[in-house]
């Protein structure tokens, strides 16, 4: 006499649980053994507040991920743009998109000269980038 | 429902899984809940089956790579996954509790002193590490000779299916019982699925809690 035995018995007698024909299933909620229908409805909300965590979790993950991938794209193009200029050049392009103000809006016109009096070498490069990302000045176009 | 072959690869993907689980129905959760019970979790491990169930949706919608994930493979029936799952969540819950010294729930298991009473707990499903220890302990008091005599009495009017329960316990494989017993494939399903239904109306808490009286 062998206890797998037993345990092969006990198989059978969960094989037939999940067997057993629905409607027989269904007659036996809330008997004694079987979960009543208040812990199914309880099991099923907690199905769908952990499914609703995970998309929420999941979704998270995924804009952090686009932020830093949306990032690394605008550092490379501002890394590959830069190299495109020197900062005379640079400086040269700022003069001819601030001087075109019929393409500037006016406060922007005021921003940047603001923001340029003054500046050093690392200004010039921000401000050059900041009116490519505007659309203001084309990197790829001809010194 | 996903379509298996609307997907490739050998798992689900995360969003397929989560289909899956909000479409559980009723039938499915009472099943696997019970199964659970069957299997001895709550004695075990301290776990309903509710609780297993939990355990088990938690650990199907953890990122791959991430701590308590476990795959579902496209070839795996949700019943199937959550039997497998479950059983192996509470299998190491078990041992968790074992390495701690909590013995296992004894409150209703065996009311029969003379019988049992060195050893009032027969857990079928004792972890692996202590299982011949348990079984050598369980075998000593004559637990398993009396309930496996009882399951041979169920079925003394059945040859066949005496035949079968002969061959389950000399630990033969199908197609030696097939043989031992001149069944055919489809009589073999017969005294399986007559069997299952008999032990089923007998024992319907299954045999990790054990009625020697009636």
């Amino acid at each position: 006499m062998t206890i797998s035995f037993l345990r092969t018995i006990n198989e059978m007698i969960i094989d037939a649980i999940m067997d057993a024909d629905s409607k027989d299933i269904k007659s036996k909620i809330g008997t004694q053994g079987f979960p009543t229908e208040s812990e199914i409805d309880n099991v099923k909300a907690n199905i769908a507040a952990a499914v609703q965590h995970a998309r929420k979790e999941r979704l998270a993950e995924k804009r952090v991920a686009f932020e830093s991938y949306k990032r690394s794209l605008i550092d490379r193009s501002h890394e590959s743009a830069s190299q495109l200029r020197s900062v005379p050049e640079m400086l040269s392009d700022i003069v001819t998109a601030l001087n075109n103000s019929a393409s500037v809006p006016k406060g922007t016109l005021v921003a940047f000269r603001e923001q340029g009096e003054g500046g050093n070498d690392e200004d010039i490069r921000k401000i050059w980038l900041d009116l490519v990302d505007l659309g203001l000045v084309d990197p790829d176009a001809p010194k | 429902m996903v379509s298996a072959n609307q997907q490739s690869g050998e798992y689900y993907e995360e969003h397929e899984i989560q289909q899956q689980l909000l479409d559980m129905d009723q039938v499915q959760i009472t099943r696997l809940w019970k199964s659970y019970e069957l299997s001895g979790s709550e004695e075990r491990a301290g776990m309903t089956g509710g609780d297993v169930l939990g355990a088990v949706v938690k650990a199907a919608l953890t990122p791959k790579g991430s701590k308590g994930h476990r795959g579902w493979k496209r070839d795996l029936p949700l019943e199937v996954y959550f039997r497998m799952t479950g059983k192996s969540i509470f299998d190491n819950e078990s041992n968790k509790r074992a390495n701690q010294g909590i013995l296992p729930e004894t409150g209703d298991v065996l009311e029969q002193p003379e019988i049992g009473a060195e050893n009032p707990d027969l857990d079928i499903y004792a972890p692996t590490q202590s299982a011949d220890k348990t079984a050598q302990e369980i075998q000593s008091t004559g637990l398993i000779s009396a309930m496996t005599e009882k399951i041979f009495q169920l079925f003394s009017d059945d040859t066949e299916a005496l035949c079968y329960l002969q061959g389950k316990l000399d630990e033969c494989k199908k197609q030696v019982i097939i043989e031992r017993c001149q069944f055919t494939d489809k009589i073999y399903r017969n005294v399986q699925s007559r069997i299952k239904d008999k032990v089923l109306k007998r024992f319907p808490n299954g045999l990790t809690v054990l009625d020697l009286d009636s």
